[in-house]
């Protein structure tokens, strides 16, 4: 896709990538990297080259959409915390072994997690939690000392408190290799095991793991940076996409109905998975 | 408080690497590598300021937590130098 066209086409097609990755991926919570590697490796890029550019976005992709669920009080900085030390112990290891998979490995590797991803987006559930009327809007956010806290869902209050946090961690380690393997955000497997397995209200879960993805993704840039392995001039292009797409995407996530975004986004990890396999 | 600088350095990044986009040569190379540093370096950063905030506020036990994590990403960092 990349190859045939110009310098300056090739620019404009990157930033257009990332921009329309980024915007769905911070729609669907997943993060725009499992749909932008891919689709840049079906141009002139191998996926191990397109991985870096993968982070980028997703670095990007998370700040932007972290402004506004900062504004929300949704994001549980101690148990993203918490779980990013597993997560952050895996990308080291996932770095570490990039360079001894065949690109046909990592295409299935991606596939089958385009798969898992594009389940968890179709079978994702509502409200776990229930509200407690005594709790005021005074008492949003987390909790000093504790994992606990105390979510906004509508106009209600709802404390929740998660679960199962050492099983958890060592889940995260998990999310966290394949996205110093593969460079993508991991968010597609951090929000199910947040919300599923450790019993995170989803809309918690989801704003956690935006702001975990770009710790870890942060983390894997840096190792990849001292690896000589990332194109500047590439990374600006996804820098200028990816912030501005990031930005729309979180705007328009106030605005549409979940259930009809994470169906779309289920739809197009299948398609991808399905273009990566036919391309191995 | 932890807002208002995330969006003066989104801002700064993205203006970097448009005019590194603009410009490329040696010039366009350092604002790209710049606009890399500032993304990149963001989340980290925002770890930082949690560890010392919750340190300020009494809570150790997560203090510790989030100082462990940069002292990890430390680690990786020297790990991979070692390695390659």
């Amino acid at each position: 896709m990349l190859a045939p066209v110009g310098g300056s086409w090739r620019d404009v097609l990157i930033i257009a990538l990332a921009f329309m990755t980024s915007s769905l991926g911070a729609i669907g919570g997943l993060g725009g990297a499992i749909l932008l590697v891919p689709l840049l490796s079906f141009g002139d890029m191998t996926i191990a080259q397109a991985a870096p550019l993968g982070l980028v976005s997703v670095i990007a992709g998370s700040i932007a959409a972290g402004r506004t669920q900062l504004q929300d009080g949704a994001v549980n900085h101690r148990f993203a915390v918490v779980t990013e030390l597993g997560a952050t112990s895996g990308a080291i290891v996932g770095v570490l072994l990039a360079g001894q998979f065949t690109d046909r490995l990592m295409s299935y590797v991606l596939a089958a997690l385009a798969v898992v991803a594009a389940a968890g987006s179709a079978i994702r559930k509502g409200v776990r939690w229930k509200p407690d009327a005594s709790l005021g809007a005074e008492s949003i956010g987390e909790h000093h000392g504790s994992l606990s806290g105390v979510y906004r869902l509508n106009d209600a209050a709802v404390p929740y408190a998660p679960t199962r946090m050492i099983l958890g961690v060592v889940t995260m380690s998990v999310a966290g290799f394949v996205t110093g393997l593969a460079g993508v955000g991991g968010g597609f497997l951090k929000t199910p095991l947040s919300s599923e397995l450790m019993k995170l209200p989803a809309k918690v879960a989801a704003a956690t793991s935006t702001f975990t993805i770009g710790i870890t993704a942060s983390t894997a840039l840096l190792l990849m940076a001292m690896d000589g392995r990332v194109v500047v001039s590439d990374g600006a292009l996804v820098v200028i996409g990816a912030v501005a797409g990031g930005t729309m995407g979180s705007m328009l996530q106030r605005r549409m109905s979940p259930p009809v975004v994470r169906r779309a986004t289920a739809l197009m990890l299948v398609v991808v998975a399905t273009v990566l396999v036919i391309r191995a | 408080m932890i807002r208002q600088w995330t969006t003066r350095l989104i801002v700064a990044a993205t203006v970097a690497a448009a005019l590194g986009v603009m410009m490329r040569g040696d010039t366009g190379e350092w604002l790209d590598s710049a606009a890399l540093l500032l993304l990149g370096g963001l989340p980290i950063l925002r770890v930082g300021a949690l560890a010392m905030q919750w340190s300020r506020d009494g809570d150790r036990r997560f203090a510790a937590a989030a100082g462990g994590l940069l002292v990890l990403t430390l680690f990786g960092v020297g790990v991979v130098a070692l390695l390659r």
